[in-house]
């Protein structure tokens, strides 16, 4: 591959645009979807660096990711509970 | 070839700008979804089918409803239009800056290291035969790197339990039964093939794409699917038997790690002659554990009983 | 024998967490039994890492450039004794603090073990991803404990600490995802002589790892979650984040800098951190002498106290090390004392504004003391531990010839005085009206004396700084 990796230029794009988008969005729910953006262009771009191995991917860089989008998923399951508690705060309990 | 991948990263591209912009949070959630969906085709090309399955699975179909539904719980028109402060024009156009000056850079630094020796894949790749399985990453997730693994399900654990204290169900009485586009009888006959699907996703890990997460996602998915229909509902009581299942695969991961350490010298080895057995045994527990907490991050209960009809 | 004591110090306390939750209700006793093992544990390490060369436990046994390492040297065996004895104080603070409740109780005593174990992994990860794993575990344990709280009071402060607590992680795992692309190792032990010069991924890398552990240290300008989340969490939960869940970042810091980092971070990255710490310190202090609530006085004296730990990175001589460290130390066991004080004071009066505070020197006399006492050490008089650890960082300015480091100490000193003294003035000077209306029984013994226990021990700390320096050693790579 000689010319520049178009998944390349979409993991920085898909980074810049999270970042960007943590930075103006004020409703927290818009956040945590642009942390997420973010977390996919770092995912993205650690499948991209597991591709230079010469026999097959390499599986480190692949371990990363699974970890990471569990890890990803479970925090913004959290932070969504955390959303909705916010938004109706009257009801449910308080134990 | 190179055209599909470039129309592919162009898309990505084009829905991670729609998902920040779109003046609608509706709108933001969807382009969301079809990225990750997308992401998972384009790790497919990557040569890494195993992740694009959990991507999918994941990342894109269980957070999908999870943002939807709580979409649904938020006032209407919340998040649509904020209201602007005070220099807001000129700070957007700093950050703008900023975060373009970041891409190329990023850009540069991915395209610069794409060629380079990786000492630990090869490691991971020339030790494959002692390690059990035949799947890479499976070996690496559950063998070579198991700590990082067993310290994630903490990480699922503690989120659950976050999540628990805040009582915010998504899934409540008046939400369950009739507004659902998916009949009850429909989810009934789904569910056998998508629980042996699921089992076989976790069986397969050892040797094909697949493995405790990507199993244990598709298990929360039927169970997801079983809420939606409201044939399985949350419940505020919490027993012991659940909690138990809860913990079963870190506490198994955990003292097989600790109780072999007199057979193998290290912690979190296993001896040659049991290895494989083990790791099935492991990665099944895992993917129980995963599949209930999964679950129980969607309907944000303590607790889950059946539907009587 | 040794190398099994860095897996125990992960494991005991995360197997005691798992078990508390499967049984449902809360047991405090196995808290105490397990934050008193812990303490054991780590003085035994201390001892072994002391004596000789750093103790280190290889996981799954694979060796390197594969496996993941627990590693103990000098800086991770003086955290960990920090972590232990701040676990065996808090513990037993929180058993009749907890008493009342309990739901919050269980959830408490089921959090509490597996955060411990979550610190005491970071302090002894060598690698750079598990790293990662062990900065989400701390921050996803110390959330839902600023909850126990009460959900409707802290849900806000919670979703923007998870806010930012995501995003900087991910960040900083977008710099360990280069540098594995360049040393394809994520052993810090082998990253070094890994890394290839002369990169334009390198310095990339470095900056996205130390912005990600900025943004979840609470450093200046990303500050802006702390004061919320650390004000109103339980007291026993304050003092654990503030003591220990935000040190654990800079800890991070000061390893990665003086380790993997050395050779592509230059000196004026060094000069921008202390200048970040420099301004923490002023305008934290400042903002604690402008609070009006007793809990959000102590929260931004963390603001401020974290940026000290900072002034290491532009002078990066074995005093400043020794002085950041110290700093590290001290801080922790009089800030904790201070939450707990402060805690006791709420627990009294049902509020903590700083007006409500009249008149009660009788009742809550040892929590005062303790305030005052662990307030010595904040302020940095001798001859407390915060004395030695500015004393070092004094003497390492002049040492280097930046002397402006020196106005910053004086000053940050000088208003900690400030916002100490405000408080105990109400506190002790206004007590013309008998006692002050309150809602709440006087704390008992246990609480009171735990705080007054631990701010006697940030004085002594001033006292007993050899050995302790000692154990921490040079700098690491350094030529003093």
């Amino acid at each position: 591959m000689t010319g520049f990796d178009p998944f390349a230029l979409a993991a920085a794009g898909l980074i810049a645009f999270g970042l960007y988008g943590f930075c103006v969005c004020g409703h927290p729910l818009r956040r945590l979807l642009a942390i997420n953006l973010v977390g996919n262009g770092v995912f993205l771009a650690l499948i991209l660096i597991a591709r230079r191995l010469p026999d097959g991917p390499d599986p480190v860089p692949h371990a990363m990711v699974l970890t990471g989008i569990v890890i990803a998923v479970s925090a913004t399951a959290f932070g969504l509970a955390l959303i909705r508690r916010q938004a109706r705060p009257e009801d449910g309990g308080n134990d | 070839m190179t055209l599909l991948d470039g129309l592919l990263a162009l898309l990505l591209l084009l829905l991670a700008g729609r998902c920040v912009t779109a003046a609608s949070l509706l709108q933001a959630i969807v382009a969301f979804i079809v990225l990750g969906l997308l992401l998972a085709l384009s790790w497919v090309r990557l040569e890494a089918p195993d992740l694009a399955l959990a991507e999918a699975a994941i990342g894109a179909g269980l957070l999908g409803v999870l943002l939807l539904g709580t979409w649904r719980r938020l006032p209407a028109g919340s998040g649509e239009q904020e209201t602007p402060w005070p220099w807001q024009g000129s700070a957007q156009a700093i950050a703008a800056l900023g975060c373009v000056a970041l891409a190329v850079v990023l850009a540069l630094a991915l395209h610069e290291t794409t060629l380079g020796p990786a000492a630990a894949g090869t490691a991971a790749l020339a030790q494959l035969e002692a390690a059990g399985v035949d799947q890479p990453v499976t070996a690496v997730l559950l063998n070579f790197r198991a700590y990082d693994t067993l310290l994630e399900m903490g990480v699922l654990l503690m989120t659950l339990i976050g999540t628990l204290m805040l009582r915010r169900p998504l899934q409540d009485g008046a939400l369950a039964a009739p507004a659902t586009p998916l009949p009850q009888s429909l989810a009934r006959l789904f569910l056998p093939p998508i629980l042996l699907s699921g089992l076989y996703l976790v069986w397969a890990g050892a040797y094909s794409p697949g493995g405790a997460f990507q199993g244990g996602a598709v298990l929360a998915g039927a169970g997801v699917m079983l809420a939606l229909t409201g044939l399985l509902r949350g419940s505020t009581r919490d027993d012991l038997p659940l909690r138990c299942l809860l913990v079963l695969g870190a506490a198994l991961f955990t003292l097989s790690g600790v109780l072999l350490i007199p057979l193998t010298g290290h912690f979190m080895a296993y001896p040659d002659d049991l290895v494989t057995p083990l790791m099935v045994l492991i990665e099944f527990s895992l993917a129980i554990s995963i599949a209930l907490s999964l679950m129980m991050l969607f309907t944000g209960t303590p607790g889950l009983c059946r539907t009587r009809p | 024998m040794t190398e099994a004591l860095p897996v125990l110090l992960v494991f005991v306390p995360f197997l005691a967490g798992l078990g508390q939750f499967v049984l449902g209700r809360a047991a405090p006793w196995c808290q105490q039994f397990v934050s008193g093992l812990n303490l054991i544990l780590v003085l035994l390490l201390s001892s072994a890492v002391v004596h000789g060369d750093p103790v280190i436990a290889d996981l799954g046994g694979w060796g390197e450039p594969l496996a993941i390492h627990l590693q103990a040297d000098g800086l991770a065996a003086l955290m960990l004794l920090l972590t232990a004895v701040l676990a065996v104080a808090v513990s037993l603070y929180a058993i009749p603090a907890f008493r009342d409740e309990p739901r919050p109780a269980w959830r408490f005593w089921t959090l509490w073990p597996l955060l411990l174990a979550s610190l005491n992994a970071l302090f002894l990860s060598r690698d750079l991803f598990n790293l990662y794993v062990t900065l989400e575990l701390v921050t996803l344990g110390a959330i839902p404990l600023v909850l126990l709280a009460g959900p409707n009071k802290t849900v806000d402060a919670a979703l923007r600490y998870l806010l930012f607590a995501l995003l900087g992680s991910l960040v900083y795992l977008a710099g360990v995802a280069l540098i594995y692309a360049q040393a394809g190792t994520l052993d810090l032990a082998l990253l070094p002589a890994a890394l290839p010069e002369g990169t334009l991924s390198g310095p990339l890398a470095a900056a996205l790892i130390i912005t990600g552990v900025l943004i979840k240290g609470a450093i200046l300008p990303f500050h802006i979650w702390l004061p919320a989340a650390h004000g109103n969490a339980p007291a026993a939960v304050s003092a654990i984040l503030s003591a220990l869940v935000v040190k654990a970042a800079i800890y991070l810091l000061l390893r990665l800098w003086t380790g993997p980092l050395e050779p592509l971070v230059s000196n004026d990255a060094g000069q921008l951190l202390g200048a970040l710490g420099a301004t923490a310190i002023l305008f934290g202090s400042w903002q604690a002498f402008r609070q009006s609530r007793l809990k959000l006085v102590v929260a931004y004296s963390t603001v401020a106290q974290l940026g000290y730990m900072l002034l290491f990175f532009p002078m990066a001589v074995t005093a400043a090390w020794q002085g950041a460290v110290y700093h590290g130390l001290a801080h922790g066991i009089a800030k904790a004392a201070l939450f707990l004080a402060a805690g006791n004071i709420l627990y009294y009066l049902g509020q903590d504004r700083l007006e409500a505070l009249r008149g009660i020197d009788r009742p809550l006399a040892v929590s005062l003391l303790a305030f005052g006492l662990a307030g010595v050490s904040i302020m940095g008089l001798p001859p407390s531990g915060g004395f030695t650890a500015k004393w070092l960082l004094l003497s390492a300015s002049l040492q280097t010839g930046q002397w402006w480091w020196t106005t910053v100490l004086i000053a940050g000193g000088l208003l900690a005085a400030g916002y100490i003294f405000r408080v105990l003035r109400l506190a002790f000077l206004q007590a013309d009206d008998a006692t002050a209306p309150h809602h709440g029984p006087v704390p008992g013994p246990l609480m009171a004396w735990t705080a007054t226990a631990l701010a006697l021990l940030a004085l002594a700390l001033g006292l007993i700084s050899a050995p302790l320096l000692d154990l921490l050693g040079e700098m690491p790579g350094g030529t003093s």
